[in-house]
C-alpha cells in the first residue's frame, strides 16, 4: 500500500493502524509499508500557488527519484485546513518551514519534516505584531551563536503600509520593524551580512536593490541595476550575485500595446556593492519579459524563462543569445535540483485545472510529468 | 368606455415575450403571488434558488450572482425586462442581485433555446421581468420596511393611479437597502478554524422605477418605463484571502417606450429602448480605479396578422409576427483604449398555427447582422399535441428544435490586451421534448405538472485562455460543450373553507461536459461535468393561508459541483431551508407583518470556491397598504 498521506492525519494515522492490524491477522503486509512517522523529509515541495481569490494554494511532495507525486495537498491533509489565497514561496529554516502565502496576508509555519502546522505570522495574532502585507519571499539572518533569531520578508503593502521588508521574530512569530525599500520588493539574497532586495517596481517599474545590513535593519546603500530586478542568485565560489532585471512590462497597459524593452542579467560583487558586469538579454530590446532566474551551483549554470521557452547560459557568459531555446515550452514556475541538476518545469494550463511539473535532463531532454494542484509557481528541493 | 375582448390590444401581451403563441413546444414557469411576495425588499439573487430548477453563482452573500440553467453559463441566459435585455454589452451577463423586486411585477423562466423570438444569447433560458398595468380609478400605494440580521435595513415605497376614464394609468417605486453583512463564517484557512465575522462585505442600494400607460386614441397603446438603480458594494473578500479593499459601484438607467396598437387582424408594435451601465471597480492595492461606461440604443418594429382565426368552419388558426430589431452598444474603458461599439439588426418571422383541436405547430426564422462577426440563420420549430383530454385532466406533449447562438462580448472583442476580434460566436443546435399535465379550471383546485427533456450542443464555446509567450490571456474558440438533461416543475394549490395549500416542486437533472471538437485544450477532462455545474437541483415550496395568516417554506437541494475542470476540488452538495410567517392584522386595515427566517438549518455552503454565505438568518417586515 502506497502511503499517500491526503487525508487528515488522524485518518492517516487510522489507516497505518489498520494496516498494523493487517500485517498480524492476515500476514498480506509486505515490507514496503513503512509507518513514516516524518513522511516529508525529503524530496521535492511543489509549490502550488492555487487560482486567485479562490483560496486554494497547496503544496504536494515529488519523489525526486521518479519524478511522481508521493503526497498531495500535504498542508491540508496533515493540518485539516486551508493553507490560503496565492502561495507565493518557501522557505526552511533550522527544522522549520515557512509558507508565504501571499492575499492572505501572512506567513504560516510548519515543522518541515512533518508540515505540522506550528504557528502563523499574521498581524492580529498578537497585539503588537505588524502587518506582513502582501508578502512575497523570506530569508533568514545568519544565525546568532547558532540560534535562527530573526527574519526578512519582502512585502508589496498597499493597504495599511507602503512597500517594505518587515523583520519577523522567529521565535515569537510576529514582524516588530518594517523597513522601507523600493517598490514591489521581489527575492532577497542574504550574503554575510548583508540581505539585497530586489525592488521590482510591482504594478509600476523600479530598477534597483536595497541592501540592509542584518545587524542594524537598516538600509546602508541602493543600488541601481536594470528595470524591473525580480528574481537574484548568488554564487559563493564566484562571489557574484545575479540579478535579473525583466525589463519593463513589454505589454504597457496604459498605452495598451507592446513596447519593446531590455532586460539585463546584472552581476553584483557583494562586497563591493558594485555592479560588475552587465549583459543585455538577446543583446537587443524584447517584447517579452524573462524571468524567473534559477541557478545551478555545480554546473554554474543559470535558467531563466523567457517567450515560450526555458534559456540557460554560463553564468559566466558575457552575451546571452536567445536563438535557441534549451526547453521548448512556457512554464510557469522553474526550479533546478541542486543535487542532480534536473530542471523542473511548472505548467499552471488555465489556472482552472491542476497543473503539471515536467522534469528535463540538464541537456533539456525531457525526463518525466506529473500532475499536480493548481498553478505550480515554484519547488523547493529537501 | 367599456373594453370589448379582441378589440383593445391586451397589453399584457404587447410586452409579453412569452406568451403562447411564441412559445410553442417550450416549457415556461410563471411566478405566483407567493414567489412575488418573497421579492419584496429582496432581489432575484435571493429568492430564485429556492423557487426554481437553476442555480445560482453567488461570490458572497448580496454580491455578484449569476444565472445558470441547465449548466451553462451566465451568458448563456437572457434577463429580459420590458422587452430589454438587461445584460452589459461588455460583460455579456446579469449581475442578479442588483435587481430588486419592485423593478417588475410579473416575473416568469422560460427554459430552451429562445434565440429566435429574443434574439442572441437565450441558449439555455430567458428570464423575463414585466411591468403591467393596473387600470383601477385612483390611487393605491404599499409602504415596505425590514430590519434583518447582520445589518439589514430595507423599505420600498409603490404608489399607483388610474385615472377616472380609465385611459391612463401610472406606478411609481422606491426602493432602499443597507447591508453590513458581517455575518459569521468559520475561517477554514486560519489555525483553530475559528468564526470571524465577515469584513468588507457591506452593500447599499437604490432603485426607482416609474411605469406610465395610456390609451391614447381607440386602437393605441403607449407604455412607458423606467428604472433607476445604484449600488455601491465593498467585495467579499474569499475564506483566507485578506481583505482587499476591493468595492465595485453600479449604477443603471434603463427606459423604453412601446407603442403598440391594431383593430382585429392586424396589430402592431413600434419600441424604442435606452440602457445605460456604469460600472466602477476600485482596487487600493492594485491601485486600480476602473470606471466604464456602456450604453445600448433598441429599436424595434413588429407587425402582427390573425389569419382565418374566427371563421366558422375552418378550425385553423394561424398568426404570423414578423420583426425587426436593432441593438447598437457603446462601451468605454480604459482597456478599449476609447469608445467601441457594436450594431446589430436582426429580422424575425414567427408563425405559429393551430392546425387542429390537439395540435399547434410553429415556425420561427431570425437572421441578424452584426458588425465584427456573423449571427448564424436561426430556424426554429415546434409543436404541441394534446394527447388527453378529460374532464379533469389535459396532458400535452411538446417538441421543440431550434438553432441557438451566443455572442463574443465587446470584452471578449476589445479588450486590450488579449481582446479577440476574430471570434465567432458560439453556436450549435438544441432539441427538447416535454409533457404538460394541467387540471382543468376549478374553483379549489389546481394542478401544473410539467416534465422536459433536452439535449443541447454548443460549438465555438469561448474561454479566456493563458497565451503562452505574450504573458496575458485571450478568448477562443475552443470546446464544443453538450448539455442534456430533464427538468420537471410541477404546482398544486387547493383550497378548503378559508384555507389555501400551496405546493411546488421543481428538479433539474443536468450533464453538462465538453465533448471532442477540433480544439481540445485537455483530453483528460473531456467528459466531465463542467465546473459550477451541480448534476441534481431540486427545490420544494409549501406555504398555507388561513384568515389573515400565512406560513410558507421553501427548501432546496444543491448537488455537488465541482469548481475545477479537472474535478481536482468540488463544493459539497447542500440543503437551505427558509421560512416565513405573515400575518395581516384584522384591526389594523392594511397593515401586514411577517417574519422571515433563512437557512434555518445552519447549513454552511459555497456556490463559488471559498465565498462564505451565511447561516441562519432572519428578518421582521412591516407592510402597509392602501388599494
Amino acid at each position: 500500500m502506497p502511503f499517500t498521506n491526503y487525508r487528515p492525519l488522524r485518518h492517516a494515522a487510522f489507516v497505518a493502524i489498520t494496516c498494523i492490524a493487517g500485517c498480524f491477522t492476515t500476514q498480506s503486509c509486505s515490507v514496503t509499508d513503512p509507518i513514516r512517522t516524518e513522511p516529508y523529509d525529503s524530496g521535492v515541495l511543489v509549490l502550488e500557488e492555487g487560482a486567485f481569490k479562490k483560496g486554494n494554494a497547496s503544496v504536494s511532495l515529488l519523489n525526486a527519484q521518479t519524478g511522481q507525486v508521493t503526497a498531495p495537498n500535504i498542508f491540508s491533509a496533515v493540518n485539516d485546513r486551508l493553507l490560503g489565497d496565492v502561495l507565493q514561496s518557501y522557505v526552511e529554516i533550522a527544522g522549520k518551514g515557512y509558507l508565504v502565502v501571499n492575499n492572505s496576508d501572512k506567513v504560516e509555519v510548519v515543522e518541515s519534516s512533518t508540515f505540522r502546522s506550528i504557528g502563523t505570522i499574521q498581524k492580529g495574532l498578537s497585539a503588537a505584531s505588524l502587518p506582513v502585507e502582501q508578502p512575497r519571499y523570506l530569508v533568514a539572518a545568519p544565525p546568532q551563536s547558532g540560534q535562527y533569531l530573526k527574519a526578512y520578508v519582502t512585502c508589496w503593502g498597499g493597504k495599511t503600509v507602503g512597500a517594505n521588508v518587515s523583520v519577523v521574530d522567529l521565535a515569537g512569530r510576529q514582524a516588530y520593524k518594517q523597513i522601507t525599500v523600493g517598490a514591489g520588493p521581489e527575492q532577497l539574497a542574504l550574503v554575510g551580512n548583508q540581505v539585497f532586495v530586489a525592488n521590482s517596481g510591482g504594478f509600476g517599474v523600479d530598477n534597483t536593490v536595497s541592501v540592509i545590513n542584518t545587524d542594524t535593519d537598516q538600509v546602508v546603500t541602493t543600488i541601481t541595476v536594470g528595470d524591473r530586478p525580480t528574481s537574484m542568485a548568488y554564487d559563493a565560489d564566484a562571489n557574484v550575485l545575479y540579478v535579473l532585471c525583466s525589463g519593463k512590462y513589454a505589454y504597457d497597459y496604459v498605452a495598451n500595446k507592446v513596447v519593446p524593452t531590455t532586460a539585463e542579467l546584472v552581476k553584483i560583487n557583494p562586497t563591493t556593492r558594485l555592479i560588475v558586469g552587465r549583459v543585455t538579454i538577446g543583446g537587443r530590446p524584447l517584447t517579452d519579459n524573462p524571468g524567473n532566474l534559477v541557478f545551478n551551483k555545480t554546473t554554474k549554470t543559470l535558467y531563466f524563462s523567457f517567450g515560450g521557452g526555458v534559456y540557460s547560459t554560463a553564468a559566466a557568459a558575457t552575451s546571452i543569445p536567445l536563438d535557441k531555446p534549451l526547453i521548448n515550452r512556457s512554464f510557469y514556475g522553474l526550479g533546478v535540483d541542486p543535487a542532480t541538476g534536473i530542471i523542473y518545469g511548472g505548467d499552471a494550463k488555465d489556472f482552472n485545472r491542476g497543473g503539471t511539473v515536467v522534469r528535463y535532463r540538464a541537456t533539456g531532454a525531457l525526463l518525466d510529468s506529473a500532475k499536480v494542484g493548481i498553478a505550480p509557481n515554484g519547488f523547493y528541493f529537501k | 368606455m367599456a373594453q370589448q375582448p379582441g378589440y383593445w390590444l391586451d397589453t399584457i401581451q404587447v410586452v409579453d415575450r412569452i406568451q403562447p403563441a411564441l412559445t410553442v413546444g417550450l416549457s415556461t414557469w410563471e411566478a405566483d403571488t407567493t414567489a412575488l411576495r418573497l421579492l419584496n425588499l429582496r432581489t432575484i439573487a435571493d429568492v430564485l434558488p429556492t423557487v426554481l430548477p437553476v442555480s445560482v453563482r453567488n461570490y458572497g452573500n448580496g454580491m455578484l450572482s449569476t444565472l445558470s440553467v441547465r449548466g451553462t453559463g451566465p451568458s448563456h441566459s437572457t434577463v429580459n425586462w420590458n422587452g430589454l435585455s438587461l445584460a452589459s454589452p461588455m460583460l455579456g451577463q446579469q449581475d442578479l442581485s442588483l435587481i430588486p423586486g419592485i423593478a417588475f411585477n410579473r416575473l416568469s423562466l422560460q427554459t430552451g433555446s429562445y434565440n429566435t423570438v429574443v434574439g442572441a444569447d437565450a441558449v439555455s433560458a430567458t428570464l423575463a421581468l414585466q411591468t403591467t398595468p393596473d387600470w383601477k380609478t385612483g390611487f393605491r400605494g404599499s409602504m415596505l420596511g425590514d430590519i434583518g440580521s447582520f445589518g439589514r435595513y430595507a423599505g420600498q415605497a409603490t404608489l399607483g393611479y388610474g385615472n377616472k376614464s380609465g385611459r391612463w394609468s401610472g406606478q411609481t417605486g422606491g426602493y432602499g437597502l443597507q447591508l453590513t453583512n458581517n455575518f459569521p463564517y468559520q475561517n477554514l484557512s486560519r489555525f483553530g478554524k475559528p468564526i470571524e465575522e465577515q469584513t468588507n462585505a457591506g452593500v447599499r442600494q437604490w432603485a426607482l422605477t416609474q411605469s406610465v400607460f395610456g390609451k391614447l386614441g381607440n386602437h393605441t397603446l403607449l407604455a412607458v418605463h423606467g428604472w433607476w438603480q445604484w449600488a455601491d458594494r465593498y467585495l467579499q473578500p474569499g475564506i483566507g484571502e485578506s481583505a482587499t479593499g476591493e468595492r465595485q459601484q453600479d449604477e443603471s438607467l434603463r427606459l423604453t417606450t412601446q407603442l403598440s396598437g391594431g383593430r382585429g387582424k392586424r396589430e402592431w408594435l413600434v419600441q424604442l429602448g435606452f440602457m445605460q451601465d456604469y460600472l466602477r471597480y476600485i482596487n487600493p492595492i492594485a491601485n486600480l480605479d476602473e470606471p466604464s461606461t456602456a450604453r445600448q440604443y433598441v429599436a424595434r418594429v413588429e407587425q402582427h396578422w390573425s389569419l382565418w382565426s374566427g371563421q366558422p368552419g375552418s378550425g385553423q388558426n394561424w398568426t404570423i409576427r414578423i420583426g425587426a430589431e436593432s441593438i447598437t452598444s457603446t462601451a468605454r474603458i480604459a482597456q478599449y483604449q476609447g469608445e467601441r461599439s457594436q450594431a446589430r439588426a436582426d429580422v424575425y418571422a414567427l408563425l405559429t398555427g393551430r392546425l387542429t383541436d390537439r395540435l399547434t405547430v410553429s415556425g420561427q426564422f431570425r437572421q441578424g447582422w452584426a458588425s465584427g462577426f456573423a449571427p448564424p440563420p436561426l430556424p426554429a420549430a415546434g409543436l404541441t399535441y394534446r394527447l388527453l383530454h378529460t374532464a379533469t385532466y389535459t396532458l400535452t406533449g411538446r417538441l421543440h428544435v431550434s438553432r441557438t447562438y451566443r455572442m463574443p462580448t465587446l470584452n471578449d472583442r476589445f479588450w486590450r490586451p488579449g481582446g479577440n476580434e476574430s471570434l465567432r460566436p458560439e453556436s450549435g443546435w438544441s432539441e427538447e421534448g416535454g409533457l404538460t399535465l394541467e387540471r382543468a379550471r376549478h374553483p379549489n383546485r389546481a394542478f401544473r405538472g410539467q416534465l422536459t427533456a433536452y439535449h443541447t450542443l454548443i460549438h465555438d464555446w469561448i474561454l479566456w485562455l493563458p497565451q503562452a509567450g505574450v504573458g496575458y490571456w485571450s478568448p477562443r474558440n475552443v470546446q464544443v460543450v453538450r448539455s442534456r438533461g430533464l427538468e420537471g416543475q410541477a404546482t398544486y394549490i387547493v383550497k378548503k373553507g378559508m384555507t389555501t395549500w400551496q405546493h411546488g416542486l421543481s428538479l433539474a437533472y443536468t450533464r453538462v461536459n465538453e465533448v471532442a471538437g477540433p480544439a481540445v485544450q485537455d483530453e483528460s477532462t473531456l467528459g466531465l461535468q463542467l465546473p459550477y455545474a451541480p448534476i441534481w437541483v431540486v427545490t420544494g415550496q409549501q406555504s398555507v393561508s388561513h384568515r389573515g395568516w400565512t406560513v410558507g417554506g421553501q427548501v432546496s437541494y444543491t448537488g455537488a459541483q465541482a469548481t475545477q475542470a479537472d474535478h481536482g476540488h468540488s463544493l459539497r452538495a447542500f440543503w437551505l431551508l427558509n421560512t416565513q410567517l405573515s400575518y395581516r392584522f384584522s384591526r389594523l386595515p392594511g397593515f401586514t407583518g411577517s417574519l422571515f427566517v433563512n437557512n434555518l438549518t445552519q447549513s454552511v455552503y459555497q456556490t463559488i470556491e471559498n465565498k462564505a454565505m451565511p447561516g441562519l438568518n432572519g428578518r421582521l417586515q412591516l407592510a402597509y397598504a392602501i388599494h
